[in-house]
């Protein structure tokens, strides 16, 4: 356990920190400075620097194509990525000294229901199923995975936030401490680290990725 | 649906193990296709895929492209051929998936080691069998392109497709054909020798005199011309309206144009399948502007030409020329009083279909409504329009193809029916060559009470002198 703990938490989580923000660097560097993409202009194009900038945002804040295209399916994955964006503010504002249960709970519930949910959707829609390998189902499964243990934790393990907060403040600070406690809280940190140095090589970089089909392929006028 | 998509598998195996076994000489049921390769295909299409990987304009959206679809289908819903068949090989994004199996395989460490699991698959005859029949069955439209949310181009993906296998000979005999006898045979895919083009344009210039009563000139290698006009060479033959109301607008309009004699067909099937004949084509119009020393360049109410010339001069092209197309031209005339249309001689109910490449490809949305409008009495929209609006049918070239005739008018074509029948107009107005033609065929074959013209007929009886 001891040696779990030292590597689980406080060696990988430096480690997949800092591949996650490795790789997804260089990936960005190499999209950047490709020199001379086809311009491959698709219409309308937003009138002007603003606009583009509204339509983009619009885009990843509604997610107004899977919208209009498919309800199902955006219900699933729009409260998906709510869940994701109220882990992160409920993190953020933790190590900053505030604890949102509700956000957390709320956060972990949608992480965990909502995959599940868009798992059954891509199994069940035949057109879904033939474009879907395998790996789109893991990609769910990793996060159900790390909601399901979320949710255990939070029940049965009861941590203690001011543990918690001081390991998180720990790490942030360089100065890692014992992580007291639970095996889930483990399994926990190593799901999530795994997920961090898989992340950058996966599909789901499309958060990055749009910025770039938009703007450097689809928007270059003639 | 799944269980058709299994037949179609199990039944795709058989068809290739027969063929091996057999040993014999590969037929390919989709269309014609001259001198194709028939050994080493799998060799060679991983080798060109490389090239096309490593080529400095595809580098930065194939790697796009590629690794990043979310796999959502909002491009499905947006297929017109997709939302009729309801089969599997024309989902866009299982198109597309093809060549993405063929790069994890090939080109990523990722799908070497984890195969099938990450999308990637070793690539079979099979593989490339269904290849050329399923990227000819999209026809590049690019209405799913507006609905992706990663911003991905599925169309673009099927031209790359469609290229690498062109360098494996693997294209509608119609394509290579016409493009050699564009580069090398007689100098247009017509088939039109100059003494010919010349006659037909004195011919155009009779006619005009014998319909309208005025004196309209198709000026010819005139050195040193603001603009060189240069059209479709079937244009010539098939739409005689649309070339006769083009010349009466640009004389009207005072412009300072001519015709190059030497080359005279902006078409360049290129771009629906090879990136060395689009090079090709389009430097043979770039040097017949060179050689009259023009300005600009003006290319007829054609999409796909125009595309092709402004799309692929940055990257291809041995001289620099502004492109414009005409309507561009002719509607700006008319906003700025240059020509005077009138209406009231057009009474018909009449309607505007924007072609892909003019449209979603170059965003030349209101120029065409701005002549219609002017030209006609009653326009009515088609539903959906602009960018929304459903492809001829015939798009990607496949109008040229006779193989997929039945196709063209039974699936590719039939969201286009629907759209015509409930507008309720008398005339369609199509700029495209390409659209025109499919428009024609699908009103023949399904008896739709519409005529097809292009946007300049309009202007044979509305242009007031």
């Amino acid at each position: 356990m001891n040696v779990a703990g030292l590597v689980i938490g406080a060696v990988l989580p430096y480690v997949a920190a800092g591949l996650f923000l490795f790789s997804i660097a260089v990936r960005i560097y190499r999209w950047a400075t490709i020199r001379h993409p086809l311009k491959w202009s698709l219409y309308p194009i937003p009138d002007g620097r603003s606009a583009q900038l509204v339509f983009m945002l619009k885009e990843v804040l509604s997610f107004r194509a899977v919208f209009h295209n498919n309800r199902k399916l955006w219900l699933g994955s729009w409260l998906f990525h709510i869940g994701i964006a109220l882990i992160a503010l409920w993190f953020v504002t933790f190590v900053s000294g505030l604890h949102l249960g509700l956000a957390l709970r709320a956060g972990i519930a949608l992480i965990t229901l909502m995959p599940l949910y868009l798992l059954s959707v891509r199994l069940i829609n035949p057109g879904l199923r033939a474009v879907s390998s395998p790996i789109e189902y893991f990609n769910l499964l990793i996060f159900i995975a790390i909601g399901a243990s979320g949710t255990a934790l939070l029940t049965f393990g009861k941590p203690d936030p001011e543990a918690v907060r001081g390991y998180f403040l720990g790490l942030l600070s360089f100065h890692p401490v014992p992580l007291a406690g639970s095996g889930l809280f483990l399994c926990i940190l190593a799901l999530s680290e795994f997920f961090m140095i898989y992340f950058p090589n996966s599909r789901m970089l499309h958060m990055v990725s749009k910025y770039f089909t938009y703007d450097k392929i689809s928007w270059e006028s003639h | 649906m799944p269980q058709t998509a299994k037949k179609e598998e199990t039944k795709m195996r058989n068809n290739d193990k027969q063929t091996t076994e057999k040993k014999q000489k590969r037929s390919y049921p989709f269309y014609a296709i001259e001198n194709p390769i028939e050994h080493d295909r799998i060799p060679v299409f991983i080798k060109t895929m490389g090239t096309v990987l490593r080529d400095e304009k595809y580098r930065l959206l194939l790697d796009l492209y590629l690794n990043t679809c979310a796999s959502c289908n909002s491009c499905a819903e947006q297929c017109h051929l997709y939302q009729v068949t309801h089969e599997r090989k024309d989902l866009p994004a299982y198109r597309s998936n093809m060549l993405r199996a063929v790069y994890r395989k090939y080109f990523t460490r990722g799908g070497r080691l984890l195969g099938r699991l990450v999308g990637a698959k070793e690539l079979h005859e099979e593989d490339i069998d269904a290849m050329i029949e399923s990227f000819y069955r999209c026809t590049m439209c690019r209405r799913c392109a507006v609905e992706c949310p990663m911003g991905i181009d599925n169309a673009l993906l099927t031209r790359i497709g469609r290229c690498i296998l062109g360098e494996l000979n693997l294209a509608p005999k119609n394509f290579t054909v016409s493009s050699a006898q564009e580069l090398k045979g007689i100098g247009n895919t017509s088939g039109i020798p100059k003494e010919a083009f010349m006659d037909t344009l004195d011919f155009l210039q009779d006619e005009i005199k014998d319909m309208t009563g005025h004196k309209v000139e198709f000026p010819r290698d005139k050195v040193g011309a603001e603009y060189m006009f240069i059209a479709p060479v079937s244009d010539y033959i098939m739409e005689a309206d649309t070339l006769m109301g083009t010349a009466m607008a640009l004389q009207a309009a005072g412009t300072d144009w001519t015709i190059g004699t030497s080359f005279y067909d902006a078409i360049n099937y290129g771009l629906f399948y090879s990136d060395g004949v689009t090079s090709d084509v389009l430097n043979r119009l770039l040097t017949e502007a060179q050689r009259l020393k023009v300005k600009k360049i003006l290319i007829g109410e054609c999409g796909h030409a125009t595309k092709t010339a402004k799309l692929f001069m940055d990257v291809f092209g041995k001289y620099r020329f502004p492109v414009r197309n005409v309507m561009e031209y002719t509607a700006e005339a008319v906003k700025d009083g240059r020509l005077k249309l009138d209406p009231e001689v057009n009474q018909e109910t009449v309607t505007y279909h924007d072609p892909c490449n003019l449209g979603r490809g170059l965003g030349i949305y209101e120029a065409p409504r701005a002549i219609v409008r002017a030209a006609t009495k009653h326009f009515v929209e088609l539903q959906p329009n602009r960018e929304r609006n459903y492809c001829c049918g015939g798009g990607g070239g496949s109008v040229t193809v006779p193989d997929l005739y039945d196709f063209r008018m039974n699936l590719a074509g039939a969201k286009k029916v629907e759209q015509i029948k409930s507008s309720g107009a008398k005339y369609i107005a199509a700029p495209c060559a390409n659209c025109k033609k499919q428009l024609k065929e699908l009103v023949e074959y399904h008896k739709l009470p519409v005529t097809v013209v292009g946007v300049h007929d309009l202007l044979i009886k509305s242009l007031v002198y």
